[in-house]
């Protein structure tokens, strides 16, 4: 599926989890809690921001080699 | 030593009612378990808040994520993505000495002390008599077993929760209940606001009785409100029933042997019953003799040693799963606010879906705040770069209400389960058939349906909804039945044996006919004093 390529990957979940759970890091992972406005703009601004990459991934996905054999 | 009388086998929640309810009465005991544990991590998680911990030990990793990244679930990882790495001893080896055939129906089975009790959300209900009817129990004897379960594993309630018609009725004695934390206690509020209109589509939603300590109950003590419930055992709170075991061990009329994975059990001659198990360090089947013996292996475990003791690898016997679904959701009240760091980490609360006559309960609901586990696994679930999803992930954490949906579950000729056939010293496989039909699914959307307008309506919006595959609800039943349409000759006597097996009880929910809505665990410790007590008598 498309949706699942748009994923973050094993290796990027790891990284994600190594520093979530590094002490000096903490501030990166703390709740954003500037009011609802707010947090509605940063989930848009996250969308917007994500596209090129998401772009990318999704061209990446769909010109993959794919191995004999699987779907 | 005088000669064990009763054999108990499993320490799940129903296997240490049993064997506690026996060892009570003065009747010698001997648990037979795997009985995998994992103190040593436990003992690393600090007795302090989950924001302390985050902010300052450097260990943190070991318990939050592992030391092998085994708290990262990996892709299409089927059973135990839910288990943090604490908890993971749970179904350590499972495929080893609980083996079963891969299939979409994945279930999670424990090889834990404790068994699935070790991980256990700790909701605790009361099934109603039309459900103890149609599970085949007796139904006047419930009110005070549920007493006396209570008493024995600690609950905490509210005695006012507009859901305890439903769910905790009669109210057995509780201590005070547990505080609702702020995402929580939003989403009441607005219930309290629009009661009649919520309950139109059948939701009615109020704090449920949680097997939480709120008052120190020595040696276990209060829930601190650490949100550090998924990791470890802060201070006992949560009841575990590991806690009976330790007790029991001081008792001079219990033994506890963990290291063995039962095989079978046999009625002998001379009216005693022999329980073969094999090592789990190696080595051939080991005997052991008692007066009786109780199964209390988990339903799906439970059937397995029945079907083997009796010889019928290849036949189907009977399989009640409750269907799951969960729905993340963002509370509209809480988006972009602070939460505060107080609070305990299981459900904050709960509510049942009534059908649409109103008449019965056809969905049991719980809701649960998110933030002790961790972000990273919110990103997972994002169609975004890690960077962005952490961005939407910190944005959307403090009002995520993540609701599980649980469903009835009836008998059918498309759920079962049999063993394969293998040599006579190997655990058999198990092989499942679980086919919920047209009509039953075609149910279960309009439930949802109804149940997600009840959420918009609690202005709680869905942001998705995740069917976890059919075996996820951890809610396993039915398979050696009290009355048994696959295989009519396979049964549970009314007075708790198996059929042909005399001597062999059943403790656990493998005899019942019937899996309503509602989390089992707590009608599992009721059933496992009132098995006991008869075991006891019969002696």
């Amino acid at each position: 599926m498309l949706i699942d390529a748009l994923r973050p990957t094993q290796q990027e979940l790891q990284d994600l989890a190594r520093a979530e759970t590094d002490p000096e890091q903490v501030a990166r992972f703390q709740p954003i809690c500037r009011g609802p406005l707010f947090a509605v703009m940063v989930i848009v601004a996250a969308g917007v921001a994500a596209v090129p990459s998401l772009l990318a991934r999704a061209v990446k996905y769909l010109f993959r080699r794919v191995p004999s054999g699987e779907a | 030593m005088n000669p064990t009388e009763v054999i108990v086998v499993g320490s799940g929640i129903s296997g240490s009612a049993v064997a506690r309810t026996l060892v009570d009465q003065g009747v010698r005991t001997h648990m037979i378990d795997v009985g995998f544990d994992d103190p040593v991590l436990r003992a690393a998680i600090p007795d302090a808040p989950f924001s302390e911990l985050r902010a300052t030990d450097p260990q943190q990793a070991l318990y939050f994520v592992g030391d092998r990244l085994q708290g990262i679930p990996p892709p299409g990882i089927k059973v135990g993505a839910q288990l943090t790495p604490p908890r993971q001893f749970i179904h350590r080896e499972a495929g080893r000495w609980l083996p079963s055939l891969p299939s979409d129906f994945s279930p999670l089975q424990s090889t834990a002390l404790g068994g699935l009790g070790a991980g256990w959300g700790a909701a605790c209900f009361t099934f109603s008599a039309d459900e103890l009817s149609m599970a085949g129990l007796p139904e006047r004897e419930f009110p005070a077993l549920y007493g006396c379960a209570a008493a024995m594993i600690g609950v905490s309630a509210d005695p006012a929760s507009a859901v305890n018609p439903w769910l905790w009725n009669p109210a057995p004695p509780a201590q005070p209940p547990l505080d609702v934390d702020d995402n929580g206690q939003r989403i009441l509020e607005r219930v309290d606001r629009d009661r009649a209109r919520i309950s139109r589509y059948g939701v009615h939603a109020g704090r449920i009785p949680m097997a939480i300590l709120t008052e120190d109950l020595p040696p276990r003590r209060a829930n601190p409100y650490f949100d550090m419930d998924f990791y470890g055992d802060s201070r006992m709170s949560v009841f575990r029933p590991r806690y009976l075991v330790s007790e029991m061990r001081r008792s001079g009329y219990f033994t506890y042997t963990p290291g063995h994975a039962v095989l079978r059990v046999r009625a002998l001659p001379e009216g005693a019953v022999e329980v073969l198990a094999l090592n789990t360090q190696g080595g051939g089947p080991v005997s052991f003799r008692a007066r009786t013996a109780v199964l209390c292996a988990g339903a799906l475990n439970t059937g397995r040693i029945a079907l083997n003791s009796l010889g019928l690898a290849g036949r189907r016997t009977t399989l009640l799963c409750s269907p799951y679904t969960y729905f993340p959701c963002v509370n509209l009240a809480m988006l972009g606010q602070p939460a505060a760091d107080r609070r305990h980490s299981m459900a904050q609360f709960g509510g049942v879906l009534l059908s649409r006559a109103g008449d019965s309960v056809d969905g049991v609901f719980q809701m649960y705040s998110y933030r002790s586990l961790l972000l990273f696994k919110l990103a997972k679930e994002m169609p975004l770069p890690p960077r962005y999803g952490l961005w939407v992930a910190r944005a959307l954490v403090n009002a995520l209400a993540i609701f599980g949906l649980f469903f009835k579950d009836l008998q059918s000729d498309a759920k079962a389960l049999r063993i394969l056939p293998g040599p006579p010293d190997e655990i058999p496989t198990l092989q499942f058939d679980y086919a919920p039909s047209e009509v039953e699914r075609a149910w279960r959307r309009e439930a949802e349906q109804r149940f997600r307008r009840g959420l918009r309506r609690m202005r709680c919006l869905p942001i998705g909804r995740i069917n976890p595959g059919d075996a996820a609800s951890i809610h396993y039943a039915g398979t050696v039945p009290f009355s048994n349409p696959l295989l009519p000759e396979f049964h549970t006597n009314p007075d708790g044996s198996i059929e042909r097996l005399p001597g062999v009880y059943l403790g656990d929910s493998a005899p019942w006919n019937f899996l309503p809505a509602k989390g089992l665990s707590f009608t599992l410790a009721a059933n496992g004093i009132r098995v006991a007590r008869r075991v006891a008598q019969a002696l």
